[in-house]
């Protein structure tokens, strides 16, 4: 047996109407469908071995209180997302990283071959193509100006 | 100098309330609770929620029920150490030595195999990545807990992986701590040592008197009841003389899973913890998750008798405390600390978002892991929903991973239909992966849900409790 509630939308809003019907699927099997004329059908039909009687007065006290939450709501959300908000800004934990762990043993080895390679091909240089230096442009301007000039 | 100037108007700022006896109870996001008589309420619900001047008592303002007068400071501190989870990198790395175990308890949810297969070990190898994963990870603290199967299967691993944590811990500026979650059975004096040694917090099951556990917890020549009780005396002996020693020696700690076998037997439970000389029982219900869930006809109970065995077990652990026996319970303690501010209590699975993966993570023996400990149970059913990642992974993208998101979305009281609206809110949290177990979707559906119903019932007595100022003061004293 099922039990049938017109619930009018000019006084009720369709969430409110769903969240009140929603707290009372412990008991029973809840149906919202449109019902013309700016209103809702809910039908309830019991689970277990509730009285059907029942569904009317636990929907009706629900969505009186679902219309309170709606109002007090509206009234306060934006202090409660304020305090949220500076909560997360404000209040985070201190986050620790470690050290960059040492090289590997391999990658130790291949860093020494690498600068070895490089010191070599620089002293090749430095021996293999040094040149005269007519211009002093390879020297500094302490080392062209020692005398103070 | 400046006058402060008044507000012109006050509003009452709540969010949640619930019918209770003749008044009405108003709770916050903050922690805030205040009774008011429903006359009242509904005469300031009829005005916008606004409060008369001689309504705004310094108690409102103090619990942040007066829209106008919140201190900034105060409750964004009070909301962010009640949602601690949410701003946390994971504390808790619960590693899977082995999915292996050598008992068949009967509410089992890891589906643990037998103790032959070795495939099912964690390898050195993985171990240590898994260990280097979470030194990876930024938070200041870690946690590692050494699960199964039964971890001390495998016991080469799990000590090499030791010593790995704590060189490693040398080399860092984290606070490191390590535990073992095990059935003790393979203990011996040699095992035992090298754990205190490495100041190791040791963690067993221990269902109750002996009939009581030895029905819920099956092993070969039904010696578990024997077993944890020998462990725990001598652990227990151990941390009582361990004066002169380099090293800490923790508490050994137990819990309680409770099904149909624990019915009429909850005063003897918590006899039984007292015998062993343990200071702390957690109780909780049996989950239908994995095993459980198919053996559910033999071992499941409702929430309505699990409320009435643990309304006794609390009422009896209080009369101890008032006679002077130090014993407390770990639920209660998890609820008050929420009740009276002090934290989020401690456990992932009743906060909001849950910890999933913020605040643990675990790996699996195969290198996978999973938002937490209950998710990677599941993957062992077959499904792998809660898998986030391997070892071998970047921590970024493990940690963000969509599991993790889908968590934190589905856990959110505030986005949960029937939790949003519910007193007691503040206080509680949702498991995704329960909820998912046992309805198929993450949300969950509240009204029909058990560890709503549990929830729910717990606290309705922890308050009932709390109108004892004796009680109250005795409960705060636990946290």
């Amino acid at each position: 047996m099922n039990k049938k509630i017109t619930v009018s939308l000019s006084e009720n809003t369709v969430e409110a109407v769903r969240y009140a019907a929603y707290t009372c699927t412990d008991d029973f099997w809840v149906k919202i469908q449109p019902s013309g004329n700016n209103a809702v059908e809910v039908i309830f039909s019991p689970r277990k071995d509730k009285e059907i009687d029942q569904a009317e007065k636990r929907f009706t006290e629900e969505l009186a209180d679902e219309k309170i939450r709606e109002k007090s709501r509206m009234q306060n959300i934006a202090t409660s997302e304020m305090i949220i908000r500076n909560a997360i800004s404000r209040f985070n934990p201190s986050f620790v990283h470690d050290e960059q762990p040492a090289l590997s043993v391999e990658q130790e080895q291949e860093l020494d071959e690498l600068i070895a390679e490089v010191e070599k091909e620089l002293q090749e240089e430095m021996n293999s193509s040094r040149t005269d230096d007519p211009q002093h442009i390879t020297q500094t301007w302490e080392e062209v100006n020692k005398n103070g000039k | 100098m400046e006058n402060k100037k008044e507000p012109e108007k006050y509003t009452l700022l709540f969010q949640h309330w619930k019918k209770y006896q003749d008044k009405i109870l108003l709770t916050n996001d903050f922690g805030g609770k205040f009774e008011i008589p429903e006359e009242e309420f509904q005469s300031i619900c009829s005005k916008n929620c606004s409060l008369s001047v001689t309504d705004v008592t310094k108690e409102l303002v103090d619990k942040g029920f007066v829209a106008e007068m919140i201190d900034p400071e105060k409750h964004s501190l009070s909301w962010a150490r009640r949602h601690f989870s949410v701003l946390l990198a994971p504390e808790l790395h619960i590693m899977v030595m082995t999915s292996r175990c050598n008992m068949q308890c009967v509410y089992c949810q890891a589906g643990s195999p037998g103790k032959q297969d070795k495939v099912l070990d964690m390898s050195l190898e993985t171990a240590k990545k898994a260990v280097d994963f979470a030194f990876n990870t930024p938070s200041p603290v870690l946690n590692f807990e050494f699960q199964g199967g039964e971890p001390l299967l495998n016991w080469e691993v799990l000590a090499d992986t030791v010593e790995y944590i704590r060189e490693k811990e040398k080399k860092s500026a984290r606070t490191v701590s390590i535990s073992l979650i095990s059935n003790f059975i393979l203990m011996d004096e040699r095992k035992a040592d090298f754990l205190l040694k490495n100041e190791i917090i040791l963690c067993t099951s221990l269902d109750g008197p002996e009939c009581v556990h030895s029905k819920n917890r099956h092993s070969e020549n039904d010696i578990s009841y024997e077993t944890v009780r020998k462990w725990l005396k001598y652990f227990k002996e151990r941390h009582d003389n361990q004066k002169g020693n380099s090293y800490r020696i923790f508490k050994p700690g137990a819990i309680v899973t409770v099904t149909k076998n624990s019915m009429g037997h909850a005063k003897k439970i918590v006899d039984e913890y007292v015998s062993a000389g343990l200071e702390s029982i957690y109780l909780r219900p049996v989950s239908k998750i994995g095993y459980a869930g198919r053996n559910w006809n033999a071992i499941g109970i409702t929430p309505a008798e699990y409320l009435e065995f643990y309304s006794e077990a609390l009422k009896h652990i209080i009369e101890l405390n008032k006679k002077g026996v130090s014993i407390s319970e770990q639920a209660c303690i998890i609820f008050c600390s929420k009740i009276f501010d002090a934290g989020s209590g401690g456990n992932y699975d009743v906060d909001s978002p849950c910890g999933a993966g913020t605040g643990q993570i675990a790996y699996n023996y195969d290198g996978s892991i999973y938002t937490c400990d209950e998710g990677r149970m599941l993957a062992m059913e077959g499904d792998d929903i809660f898998r986030i990642g391997s070892v071998d992974d970047p921590v970024e993208k493990v940690l963000t991973a969509d599991a993790v998101r889908a968590c934190k979305c589905a856990s959110d009281l505030n986005a949960q239909a029937m939790c949003s609206r519910c007193a007691y809110m503040p206080y509680c949290g949702t498991c995704p992966v329960f909820n998912y177990a046992t309805q198929g979707s993450l949300a969950g559906d509240m009204p029909n849900n058990m560890r709503c119903a549990v929830n729910k019932g717990q606290i309705d007595f922890i308050l009932e409790l709390l109108k004892d100022k004796e009680n109250e003061e005795l409960l705060k004293k636990w946290l």
